[in-house]
Protein backbone atom coordinates (compact mmCIF):
# COMPACT_ATOMS: atom_id res chain seq x y z
CA UNK A 1 0.00 0.00 0.00
CA UNK A 2 2.72 2.41 0.85
CA UNK A 3 4.59 1.40 -2.38
CA UNK A 4 1.34 2.33 -4.37
CA UNK A 5 0.86 5.61 -2.62
CA UNK A 6 4.85 6.76 -3.13
CA UNK A 7 4.36 5.72 -6.70
CA UNK A 8 1.19 7.59 -7.16
CA UNK A 9 2.80 10.86 -5.62
CA UNK A 10 6.16 10.29 -8.27
CA UNK A 11 4.09 9.80 -10.98
CA UNK A 12 1.95 13.23 -10.35
CA UNK A 13 5.17 15.07 -10.13
CA UNK A 14 6.43 13.60 -13.25
CA UNK A 15 2.88 14.99 -14.80
CA UNK A 16 3.33 18.61 -13.22
CA UNK A 17 4.04 20.65 -16.48
CA UNK A 18 6.75 22.77 -14.41
CA UNK A 19 9.83 20.88 -15.46
CA UNK A 20 8.42 22.30 -18.70
CA UNK A 21 8.63 26.09 -18.63
CA UNK A 22 11.54 27.62 -19.64
CA UNK A 23 12.20 30.95 -18.39
CA UNK A 24 14.47 34.46 -19.98
CA UNK A 25 17.56 34.35 -18.49
CA UNK A 26 19.65 37.23 -20.92
CA UNK A 27 18.23 39.83 -23.05
CA UNK A 28 20.37 41.76 -25.00
CA UNK A 29 17.99 44.50 -26.75
CA UNK A 30 18.89 46.36 -30.15
CA UNK A 31 17.89 49.91 -28.66
CA UNK A 32 17.73 53.14 -31.55
CA UNK A 33 17.08 56.76 -30.70
CA UNK A 34 19.44 57.00 -27.55
CA UNK A 35 21.78 59.70 -28.47
CA UNK A 36 23.17 61.26 -24.66
CA UNK A 37 23.78 60.60 -21.04
CA UNK A 38 20.16 60.92 -19.54
CA UNK A 39 18.96 58.96 -22.32
CA UNK A 40 20.69 56.03 -21.28
CA UNK A 41 20.54 56.73 -17.29
CA UNK A 42 16.49 57.07 -18.11
CA UNK A 43 16.27 53.59 -19.58
CA UNK A 44 18.98 51.95 -17.43
CA UNK A 45 16.95 52.98 -14.11
CA UNK A 46 13.69 52.11 -15.56
CA UNK A 47 14.89 48.67 -16.54
CA UNK A 48 17.20 48.12 -13.14
CA UNK A 49 13.49 48.87 -11.20
CA UNK A 50 11.44 45.90 -12.92
CA UNK A 51 11.50 42.92 -10.75
CA UNK A 52 13.39 39.93 -11.50
CA UNK A 53 16.20 42.23 -12.84
CA UNK A 54 19.38 41.18 -11.57
CA UNK A 55 21.57 43.75 -13.16
CA UNK A 56 20.67 46.12 -16.50
CA UNK A 57 23.71 48.54 -18.47
CA UNK A 58 23.81 50.31 -21.54
CA UNK A 59 25.71 51.11 -24.39
CA UNK A 60 25.05 54.51 -25.86
CA UNK A 61 27.84 53.84 -29.15
CA UNK A 62 26.68 50.08 -29.47
CA UNK A 63 22.31 51.01 -29.02
CA UNK A 64 22.37 48.16 -26.77
CA UNK A 65 20.40 47.64 -23.07
CA UNK A 66 21.94 44.37 -21.88
CA UNK A 67 19.85 42.59 -18.97
CA UNK A 68 20.74 39.72 -16.57
CA UNK A 69 18.13 38.58 -14.98
CA UNK A 70 17.28 36.86 -11.79
CA UNK A 71 16.29 33.04 -10.84
CA UNK A 72 12.58 32.19 -11.02
CA UNK A 73 11.90 35.71 -12.65
CA UNK A 74 8.55 36.42 -13.85
CA UNK A 75 9.83 38.88 -16.76
CA UNK A 76 8.71 38.65 -20.23
CA UNK A 77 10.95 39.89 -23.83
CA UNK A 78 7.34 41.68 -24.34
CA UNK A 79 7.73 43.35 -21.01
CA UNK A 80 11.38 44.28 -21.64
CA UNK A 81 10.93 45.65 -24.93
CA UNK A 82 7.66 47.66 -23.54
CA UNK A 83 10.09 49.34 -20.81
CA UNK A 84 12.40 50.78 -24.01
CA UNK A 85 9.88 52.32 -25.81
CA UNK A 86 7.97 53.88 -22.48
CA UNK A 87 11.41 55.70 -22.42
CA UNK A 88 11.34 57.27 -25.67
CA UNK A 89 13.09 54.84 -27.75
CA UNK A 90 12.77 52.07 -30.41
CA UNK A 91 12.64 48.09 -29.42
CA UNK A 92 14.73 46.46 -32.28
CA UNK A 93 16.16 42.89 -32.48
CA UNK A 94 16.86 41.13 -29.28
CA UNK A 95 19.58 37.99 -28.92
CA UNK A 96 18.11 36.10 -25.51
CA UNK A 97 19.38 33.47 -23.83
CA UNK A 98 16.60 30.71 -22.65
CA UNK A 99 15.80 27.86 -20.41
CA UNK A 100 13.68 25.46 -20.24
CA UNK A 101 11.68 21.87 -21.81
CA UNK A 102 10.95 21.99 -25.44
CA UNK A 103 7.74 20.64 -26.64
CA UNK A 104 6.38 20.09 -29.36
CA UNK A 105 3.15 22.49 -30.62
CA UNK A 106 0.30 21.26 -32.84
CA UNK A 107 1.87 21.81 -36.16
CA UNK A 108 5.09 19.94 -34.89
CA UNK A 109 7.35 22.55 -34.24
CA UNK A 110 9.23 22.88 -31.20
CA UNK A 111 8.77 25.48 -28.93
CA UNK A 112 9.85 26.70 -25.00
CA UNK A 113 7.04 28.25 -23.47
CA UNK A 114 8.29 30.49 -20.55
CA UNK A 115 5.97 30.56 -16.75
CA UNK A 116 4.16 33.75 -18.03
CA UNK A 117 3.47 32.49 -21.15
CA UNK A 118 5.66 34.06 -23.72
CA UNK A 119 5.87 31.51 -26.14
CA UNK A 120 9.35 31.07 -28.24
CA UNK A 121 9.32 28.86 -31.24
CA UNK A 122 12.60 27.42 -32.17
CA UNK A 123 13.70 27.87 -35.57
CA UNK A 124 16.78 27.03 -37.72
CA UNK A 125 18.65 26.84 -40.56
CA UNK A 126 21.49 24.59 -39.29
CA UNK A 127 21.19 20.76 -39.51
CA UNK A 128 23.16 20.29 -36.79
CA UNK A 129 21.54 22.40 -34.83
CA UNK A 130 18.21 20.60 -36.12
CA UNK A 131 19.40 17.72 -34.67
CA UNK A 132 20.28 19.08 -31.49
CA UNK A 133 17.07 20.04 -31.06
CA UNK A 134 14.96 17.03 -31.62
CA UNK A 135 17.66 15.05 -29.55
CA UNK A 136 17.39 17.35 -26.84
CA UNK A 137 14.63 16.59 -23.94
CA UNK A 138 15.51 17.56 -21.07
CA UNK A 139 16.08 20.73 -19.83
CA UNK A 140 18.17 22.95 -22.18
CA UNK A 141 19.52 26.74 -22.32
CA UNK A 142 18.62 27.96 -25.97
CA UNK A 143 20.12 31.32 -27.09
CA UNK A 144 19.60 32.79 -30.40
CA UNK A 145 17.73 36.22 -32.04
CA UNK A 146 14.62 36.73 -31.02
CA UNK A 147 12.18 37.85 -34.31
CA UNK A 148 8.45 39.23 -32.10
CA UNK A 149 5.37 38.30 -33.75
CA UNK A 150 1.30 38.99 -32.87
CA UNK A 151 1.13 35.51 -30.98
CA UNK A 152 4.36 34.21 -30.87
CA UNK A 153 8.13 35.19 -30.93
CA UNK A 154 10.51 32.62 -33.26
CA UNK A 155 13.74 32.17 -31.88
CA UNK A 156 16.51 31.75 -34.37
CA UNK A 157 18.69 29.42 -32.44
CA UNK A 158 22.17 30.23 -32.67
CA UNK A 159 23.83 27.80 -29.98
CA UNK A 160 21.90 25.09 -27.45
CA UNK A 161 23.51 23.86 -24.22
CA UNK A 162 22.00 21.07 -22.29
CA UNK B 1 26.30 103.42 -24.25
CA UNK B 2 27.06 101.55 -20.05
CA UNK B 3 24.50 102.37 -17.73
CA UNK B 4 25.09 102.20 -14.07
CA UNK B 5 21.52 102.49 -13.24
CA UNK B 6 21.88 99.37 -10.74
CA UNK B 7 25.05 97.98 -8.79
CA UNK B 8 27.89 96.38 -10.89
CA UNK B 9 27.86 92.93 -10.43
CA UNK B 10 30.80 92.26 -8.05
CA UNK B 11 31.83 88.85 -6.75
CA UNK B 12 30.10 88.83 -3.82
CA UNK B 13 26.97 89.24 -5.79
CA UNK B 14 27.96 86.36 -7.57
CA UNK B 15 29.21 83.96 -5.25
CA UNK B 16 25.48 84.88 -3.89
CA UNK B 17 23.37 84.26 -6.59
CA UNK B 18 25.62 80.49 -7.30
CA UNK B 19 24.97 79.79 -4.05
CA UNK B 20 21.48 80.56 -4.37
CA UNK B 21 21.36 78.27 -7.73
CA UNK B 22 23.12 75.32 -6.04
CA UNK B 23 21.13 75.58 -3.11
CA UNK B 24 17.50 75.38 -5.27
CA UNK B 25 19.06 71.97 -5.90
CA UNK B 26 18.90 72.51 -9.39
CA UNK B 27 16.49 70.64 -11.92
CA UNK B 28 16.48 69.87 -15.26
CA UNK B 29 17.11 72.31 -18.60
CA UNK B 30 13.96 73.33 -20.01
CA UNK B 31 15.96 73.80 -23.03
CA UNK B 32 17.64 70.56 -22.85
CA UNK B 33 14.38 68.26 -22.87
CA UNK B 34 15.92 64.95 -21.60
CA UNK B 35 19.12 66.47 -22.25
CA UNK B 36 19.35 66.89 -26.01
CA UNK B 37 18.86 70.49 -25.97
CA UNK B 38 20.49 73.69 -26.56
CA UNK B 39 19.70 76.71 -24.44
CA UNK B 40 17.35 79.44 -26.27
CA UNK B 41 16.02 77.33 -28.67
CA UNK B 42 13.09 75.09 -29.53
CA UNK B 43 13.85 71.44 -29.54
CA UNK B 44 12.11 68.00 -29.51
CA UNK B 45 12.61 65.69 -26.88
CA UNK B 46 10.93 64.55 -24.28
CA UNK B 47 11.10 62.90 -21.30
CA UNK B 48 10.42 58.81 -20.76
CA UNK B 49 6.96 57.70 -19.25
CA UNK B 50 6.85 58.84 -15.26
CA UNK B 51 10.41 60.87 -16.02
CA UNK B 52 11.10 63.91 -13.52
CA UNK B 53 13.34 66.68 -14.02
CA UNK B 54 13.83 69.74 -12.74
CA UNK B 55 16.77 72.65 -13.62
CA UNK B 56 17.41 75.99 -12.71
CA UNK B 57 18.88 78.67 -14.79
CA UNK B 58 20.60 81.83 -14.20
CA UNK B 59 20.01 84.15 -16.65
CA UNK B 60 20.50 87.56 -18.36
CA UNK B 61 19.65 90.28 -20.83
CA UNK B 62 20.75 93.83 -20.72
CA UNK B 63 18.77 96.60 -22.36
CA UNK B 64 20.63 100.16 -21.49
CA UNK B 65 20.79 98.20 -18.19
CA UNK B 66 21.45 94.52 -17.03
CA UNK B 67 18.90 92.52 -15.99
CA UNK B 68 19.51 89.11 -14.31
CA UNK B 69 16.88 86.16 -13.67
CA UNK B 70 16.49 82.81 -11.82
CA UNK B 71 14.17 80.65 -13.48
CA UNK B 72 12.79 77.21 -12.09
CA UNK B 73 11.70 74.92 -14.31
CA UNK B 74 9.85 71.46 -13.84
CA UNK B 75 9.50 68.41 -16.56
CA UNK B 76 7.43 65.27 -16.35
CA UNK B 77 6.98 62.57 -18.64
CA UNK B 78 3.01 61.96 -18.90
CA UNK B 79 3.89 59.53 -21.70
CA UNK B 80 6.98 59.19 -23.65
CA UNK B 81 5.42 61.60 -26.03
CA UNK B 82 3.70 64.33 -23.95
CA UNK B 83 6.04 66.28 -21.23
CA UNK B 84 4.44 68.49 -18.78
CA UNK B 85 6.75 71.67 -17.92
CA UNK B 86 6.30 74.43 -15.13
CA UNK B 87 8.84 77.10 -15.49
CA UNK B 88 8.73 79.72 -12.37
CA UNK B 89 10.92 83.00 -12.69
CA UNK B 90 12.31 85.00 -9.87
CA UNK B 91 13.47 88.53 -10.79
CA UNK B 92 17.06 88.82 -9.09
CA UNK B 93 17.80 92.54 -10.66
CA UNK B 94 15.39 94.61 -12.52
CA UNK B 95 15.33 96.59 -15.34
CA UNK B 96 12.66 99.31 -16.13
CA UNK B 97 12.15 98.34 -19.74
CA UNK B 98 13.01 94.77 -20.07
CA UNK B 99 13.23 93.34 -23.69
CA UNK B 100 10.04 92.43 -25.37
CA UNK B 101 10.86 88.72 -26.44
CA UNK B 102 10.73 84.92 -25.31
CA UNK B 103 14.49 85.22 -23.72
CA UNK B 104 14.35 81.09 -24.27
CA UNK B 105 11.74 79.83 -26.41
CA UNK B 106 10.90 76.83 -24.38
CA UNK B 107 9.97 78.87 -20.80
CA UNK B 108 8.66 82.18 -21.15
CA UNK B 109 9.17 85.60 -21.64
CA UNK B 110 10.83 87.72 -18.96
CA UNK B 111 8.66 87.74 -15.77
CA UNK B 112 6.19 85.09 -16.80
CA UNK B 113 4.76 82.13 -14.81
CA UNK B 114 4.21 79.45 -17.85
CA UNK B 115 2.66 76.18 -17.82
CA UNK B 116 3.49 74.42 -21.14
CA UNK B 117 3.09 71.23 -22.38
CA UNK B 118 5.13 69.49 -25.37
CA UNK B 119 3.48 67.07 -27.34
CA UNK B 120 5.71 64.99 -29.71
CA UNK B 121 3.69 63.74 -32.56
CA UNK B 122 5.98 62.16 -34.71
CA UNK B 123 9.48 60.27 -34.22
CA UNK B 124 11.27 57.72 -36.56
CA UNK B 125 14.29 56.05 -35.84
CA UNK B 126 16.69 55.62 -38.54
CA UNK B 127 19.48 54.18 -36.65
CA UNK B 128 21.40 53.31 -33.32
CA UNK B 129 21.40 56.67 -31.44
CA UNK B 130 19.69 58.39 -34.48
CA UNK B 131 16.17 59.81 -34.11
CA UNK B 132 13.96 62.67 -35.90
CA UNK B 133 11.23 63.86 -34.49
CA UNK B 134 8.61 66.64 -34.54
CA UNK B 135 6.91 68.49 -31.59
CA UNK B 136 4.24 71.13 -30.65
CA UNK B 137 4.58 73.25 -27.51
CA UNK B 138 1.31 74.93 -26.29
CA UNK B 139 1.71 77.27 -23.05
CA UNK B 140 -0.08 79.82 -20.90
CA UNK B 141 1.48 82.21 -18.55
CA UNK B 142 1.06 84.77 -16.42
CA UNK B 143 2.86 87.55 -15.31
CA UNK B 144 4.47 87.69 -11.77
CA UNK B 145 4.30 91.57 -12.03
CA UNK B 146 1.60 93.78 -12.68
CA UNK B 147 3.75 96.38 -15.39
CA UNK B 148 6.32 95.78 -17.83
CA UNK B 149 7.91 98.55 -19.43
CA UNK B 150 5.41 100.54 -18.13
CA UNK B 151 2.62 98.62 -19.03
CA UNK B 152 0.23 96.33 -17.73
CA UNK B 153 0.68 92.77 -18.12
CA UNK B 154 -2.01 90.20 -18.84
CA UNK B 155 -1.74 86.24 -19.31
CA UNK B 156 -0.77 84.93 -22.47
CA UNK B 157 -0.94 81.82 -24.60
CA UNK B 158 1.64 80.23 -26.94
CA UNK B 159 2.19 77.41 -29.69
CA UNK B 160 5.19 76.82 -31.14
CA UNK B 161 5.68 73.90 -33.72
CA UNK B 162 9.73 72.50 -33.93
CA UNK B 163 11.18 69.43 -35.63
CA UNK B 164 15.05 67.85 -35.99
CA UNK B 165 17.12 65.57 -35.71
CA UNK B 166 19.19 63.85 -33.10
CA UNK B 167 22.07 61.74 -33.07
CA UNK B 168 25.23 60.73 -31.14
CA UNK B 169 27.20 63.29 -33.72
CA UNK B 170 25.14 65.63 -34.93
CA UNK B 171 21.90 67.39 -33.84
CA UNK B 172 19.82 70.22 -35.65
CA UNK B 173 16.11 71.67 -35.08
CA UNK B 174 14.01 74.56 -36.18
CA UNK B 175 10.83 75.73 -35.25
CA UNK B 176 9.01 78.66 -34.93
CA UNK B 177 5.89 79.60 -32.60
CA UNK B 178 3.59 82.58 -31.87
CA UNK B 179 2.99 84.04 -28.54
CA UNK B 180 -0.53 86.44 -27.81
CA UNK B 181 -0.85 88.43 -24.72
CA UNK B 182 -3.98 89.73 -23.41
CA UNK B 183 -5.34 93.20 -22.83
CA UNK B 184 -4.81 94.33 -19.27
CA UNK B 185 -6.53 97.81 -18.04
CA UNK B 186 -6.60 98.77 -21.27
CA UNK B 187 -2.83 98.26 -21.94
CA UNK B 188 -1.94 94.88 -24.13
CA UNK B 189 2.46 94.23 -24.92
CA UNK B 190 2.80 93.13 -28.51
CA UNK B 191 2.44 89.84 -30.21
CA UNK B 192 5.29 88.13 -30.56
CA UNK B 193 6.17 85.68 -33.65
CA UNK B 194 9.28 84.01 -33.81
CA UNK B 195 11.44 81.26 -35.49
CA UNK B 196 14.11 79.41 -34.07
CA UNK B 197 16.91 77.22 -35.28
CA UNK B 198 19.93 75.23 -34.20
CA UNK B 199 22.82 73.36 -35.27
CA UNK B 200 24.96 70.55 -32.80
CA UNK B 201 28.01 68.63 -32.78
CA UNK B 202 29.15 66.72 -30.37
CA UNK B 203 33.05 66.05 -31.17
CA UNK B 204 34.61 62.45 -31.43
CA UNK B 205 36.82 63.27 -28.39
CA UNK B 206 33.38 63.38 -26.47
CA UNK B 207 31.89 60.00 -27.91
CA UNK B 208 32.51 57.99 -24.78
CA UNK B 209 30.59 55.71 -24.12
CA UNK B 210 27.54 56.02 -21.34
CA UNK B 211 28.38 56.69 -17.89
CA UNK B 212 31.54 59.11 -19.31
CA UNK B 213 31.25 62.69 -19.42
CA UNK B 214 29.27 63.92 -22.64
CA UNK B 215 29.58 67.19 -23.98
CA UNK B 216 28.16 68.94 -27.13
CA UNK B 217 28.23 72.77 -28.43
CA UNK B 218 25.77 74.41 -30.71
CA UNK B 219 25.37 77.35 -32.49
CA UNK B 220 21.75 79.04 -31.86
CA UNK B 221 19.85 81.61 -33.66
CA UNK B 222 16.85 83.39 -32.67
CA UNK B 223 15.03 86.14 -35.14
CA UNK B 224 11.62 87.48 -33.33
CA UNK B 225 8.87 89.89 -34.31
CA UNK B 226 7.47 91.92 -31.92
CA UNK B 227 4.14 93.82 -32.37
CA UNK B 228 3.80 97.30 -30.81
CA UNK B 229 1.91 97.49 -27.52
CA UNK B 230 -0.81 99.75 -26.19
CA UNK B 231 -1.50 101.65 -23.52
CA UNK B 232 -4.94 102.82 -22.57
CA UNK B 233 -6.32 101.57 -25.45
CA UNK B 234 -3.79 103.47 -27.62
CA UNK B 235 -0.80 102.06 -29.84
CA UNK B 236 2.49 103.14 -28.41
CA UNK B 237 4.71 104.60 -30.90
CA UNK B 238 8.07 103.14 -31.70
CA UNK B 239 7.13 99.89 -29.60
CA UNK B 240 7.83 96.88 -31.49
CA UNK B 241 10.07 95.44 -34.02
CA UNK B 242 12.08 92.73 -35.51
CA UNK B 243 15.38 91.15 -34.21
CA UNK B 244 17.53 88.40 -34.68
CA UNK B 245 20.24 87.07 -32.64
CA UNK B 246 22.86 84.65 -32.82
CA UNK B 247 25.62 83.02 -30.23
CA UNK B 248 27.48 79.78 -29.01
CA UNK B 249 26.25 77.66 -26.44
CA UNK B 250 27.65 74.42 -24.84
CA UNK B 251 25.98 71.39 -22.85
CA UNK B 252 27.61 69.14 -20.63
CA UNK B 253 25.93 65.61 -18.73
CA UNK B 254 27.56 63.25 -16.69
CA UNK B 255 24.88 60.64 -15.47
CA UNK B 256 22.02 62.56 -14.44
CA UNK B 257 23.92 65.78 -14.17
CA UNK B 258 23.60 68.23 -16.94
CA UNK B 259 25.61 71.76 -17.19
CA UNK B 260 24.70 74.41 -19.74
CA UNK B 261 25.35 77.82 -20.72
CA UNK B 262 25.14 79.95 -24.14
CA UNK B 263 25.09 83.59 -25.12
CA UNK B 264 23.51 85.21 -28.23
CA UNK B 265 24.41 88.58 -29.59
CA UNK B 266 21.78 90.57 -31.76
CA UNK B 267 22.75 90.98 -35.28
CA UNK B 268 20.20 92.80 -37.15
CA UNK B 269 17.32 94.95 -35.06
CA UNK B 270 14.72 97.56 -36.58
CA UNK B 271 13.94 98.25 -32.65
CA UNK B 272 14.22 102.31 -32.84
CA UNK B 273 14.41 104.89 -30.54
CA UNK B 274 13.56 104.97 -27.47
CA UNK B 275 13.41 101.45 -27.42
CA UNK B 276 17.08 100.00 -26.39
CA UNK B 277 18.74 97.54 -27.98
CA UNK B 278 19.40 94.05 -26.72
CA UNK B 279 23.00 94.03 -26.30
CA UNK B 280 22.94 90.02 -25.28
CA UNK B 281 20.90 87.08 -23.70
CA UNK B 282 23.19 85.22 -21.81
CA UNK B 283 22.27 81.99 -19.81
CA UNK B 284 23.50 79.03 -17.27
CA UNK B 285 21.58 76.11 -16.24
CA UNK B 286 22.50 73.22 -14.14
CA UNK B 287 20.24 69.95 -14.61
CA UNK B 288 18.97 67.15 -12.68
CA UNK B 289 17.17 64.02 -13.48
CA UNK B 290 15.27 61.80 -10.87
Amino acid sequence: MKNYIASLIISLFLLLPLGSQAQLLEVKQTVFGMDCAPCAYGLEKRIQKMDGIQSASVSLNDGLLTTNLKKDNQLTLKGIREAVEESGFKAKEATITVAGKITKNDSGKYVLETKTGERFLLETENKNMQDNISESGQRIIVTGKAETGDEETTLWVQNIKA
Amino acid sequence: MVYKYFPKINITTTVVVAVFVLCLNIATNSYAQGGHGPVFTLATPTLGQGELSFDVMAMSTRQGNSAWMIRQNWHYGLTEDIQLNVSVPTTLQKIDNPPQGRLGTMMGSYGDLEVSGLFRFYKTYPGVGQRFESSLLLSGSVPTEDKRGGIHVGPSLHGGLVTGYASRTFYAWAGGGYQYYSEQHNDQLGDIGYITGVIGYRPPVFQHDYPKPDWRIFVESVTEWVGGSKQNGLKIGNTGGTKSLLGPSVLGLYGKWGLSGGILFPIYSTFSEPQESESYRLNFVLSYWF
